[in-house]
């Protein structure tokens, strides 16, 4: 058993006293990260209850409805900042990402501490695995929500396609490396592929377009 | 012999997706107006995991039922993107029309009702029924607002498509003989209300008609082959999943032309 809660304050509390002394943006990704590791332990007390009344045990679980909860619960955060705040294209990004990023470094941690760290090789894939599946598919949802507001498209059915498609990809990354051999390696190379699928859509729509002037919500619609 | 049918069938699905992917992401590159591609791509996107998650949990799983799993949001996603597509195209001003959503409404609770009874699986029926719900609504309102089918084909269609969950709730209440009668009925007719699709199609691609058009009954095509694929079993399936195949190509088509000539 491991202390969770502890590793996060632990982990949390120089992170968050650095943020007095960055500059606003690194002080927003910063948050970002600590809100996303708390949403990953927020995210396994869910799971941990799901799999002790549905019964289903912890591996199928974590296979089948991890991905669910776990996405849902990045997402809502960064759903929050974009209706609450309406920050521009070029702030939900990093702030997505942060989150994402946060959410894989606390989950690679709590991992170590109940596995251990001694073969460096499988240290290494998994967190290129994870942390790049998790930042990818937080990604791919900023990035449609991006895309659907700069085009006034921003419909429930946008939001909750995004949300959708970051669970399946999530889905499919699980189920593929629960499997010992040729399937894991296909999970781990996953979030690499998915990630250099996403290149094209994010060169598009430019989300650096902030530093030009322009926000999401200036952004004539096309249509 | 039939699933490994299916396991050949996604796997040229797949092929097909990866290629629709590939075109509508060049797409999404070369054009400025590219909203409705983008949100095709993802769609597809969706769709293509879901048919890699279905074949990985084929090989790596243990032969049971698939659990209420994360390939049923990807599905999810699929529809619910691929309406944004379409709702991409739509007349924003104009408000929805009763008819927009009254027979896909009609239909759905058919539909529902029809999945609870077979599978029992309340939770995954309801989802996926709502979602299909949304994409239905959305085509009904493209046919509407494009004007892609006349009057007569409209209440020909309208009629047939409430008709067959009307007979398929029938099978449940009449004796066996009879049942394997109305089910071949029901599979006929959605066969002829899929082929009537797919001509009306071919009749606009010959007429090269407008680009929402072409969409709209591209799109209506992929809605009814899904609404047919979960209707049914066995080697109809196969049939029906062929239809969906063939009804992403000409998705894509229509997609290309509306970016490229709105």
């Amino acid at each position: 058993m491991i202390f969770a809660e502890n590793i996060l304050v632990c982990i949390s509390v120089p992170l968050l006293l650095s943020m007095v002394f960055l500059p606003r943006n690194a002080r927003r990704f910063v948050g970002a990260f600590v809100l996303g590791m708390t949403v990953c332990l927020l995210a396994a007390y869910i799971g941990g209850f799901i799999s002790l009344i549905s019964g289903m045990g912890r591996v199928k679980t974590s296979v089948y409805v991890s991905p669910v909860i776990e996405e849902i619960m990045k997402f809502l955060p960064v759903l929050l900042y974009l209706f609450a705040f309406v920050p521009s294209d070029g702030q939900i990004l990093p702030v997505s990402v942060g989150i994402g990023a946060g959410f894989a470094t606390f989950e690679n941690c709590c991992y170590i501490l109940t596995s251990g760290a001694g073969n460096f090789g499988y240290i290494l894939i998994r967190g290129m695995a994870v942390g790049v599946m998790h930042i990818v598919s937080m990604l791919a949802m900023a990035l449609g929500l991006v895309i659907a507001r700069r085009f006034k498209v921003l419909s429930p059915a946008a939001v909750l396609g995004a949300l959708s498609l970051s669970m399946m990809f999530h889905g499919l990354y699980n189920l593929l490396v629960s499997a010992p051999g040729m399937p894991a390696t296909i999970g781990y190379l996953l979030p690499l592929a998915g990630a250099a699928m996403l290149y094209i859509p994010y060169r598009h729509m430019k989300p650096g377009a902030e530093a030009a002037g322009v926000t999401g919500t200036e952004v004539p619609a096309e249509k | 012999m039939i699933d490994k049918i299916y396991l050949v069938e996604n796997a040229i699905f797949d092929i097909v997706l990866v290629a629709v992917i590939l075109l509508s992401l060049r797409l999404i590159r070369r054009e400025n107006r590219s909203m409705a591609a983008v949100f095709f791509a993802f769609g597809g996107v969706s769709w293509l995991l879901s048919g890699i998650y279905w074949m990985a949990y084929t090989f790596i799983g243990t032969g049971e039922r698939m659990p209420f799993a994360a390939n049923e949001f990807g599905e999810a996603a699929g529809f619910l993107l691929y309406g944004s597509a379409l709702y991409s195209i739509a007349k924003k001003d104009r408000p929805f029309w009763r008819e927009d959503f009254l027979l896909p409404l009609l239909i759905m609770a058919g539909y529902m009702a029809l999945w609870i009874g077979w599978s029992g699986e309340w939770l995954e029926d309801i989802l996926t029924g709502a979602v299909f719900g949304y994409y239905l609504c959305r085509c009904c309102r493209a046919l509407r607002e494009e004007k892609a089918l006349s009057r007569a084909e409209q209440t020909g269609l309208g009629a047939l498509t409430i008709l067959i969950p009307a007979l398929e709730g029938l099978i449940f209440f009449v004796p066996e003989k009879a049942a394997a009668v109305l089910d071949t009925v029901c599979y006929l007719m959605m066969s002829v209300i899929l082929v009537c699709f797919l001509l009306l199609n071919i009749r606009e691609l010959r007429r090269r008609g407008q680009a929402g058009r072409r969409m709209a009954l591209a799109f209506s095509l992929f809605a009814w082959a899904g609404s047919c694929m979960y209707m049914s079993a066995g080697i109809w399936y196969n049939l029906f999943y062929f239809f969906a195949a063939v009804s992403t190509v000409l998705m894509l088509g229509a997609v290309q032309e509306e970016v490229r000539n709105p």
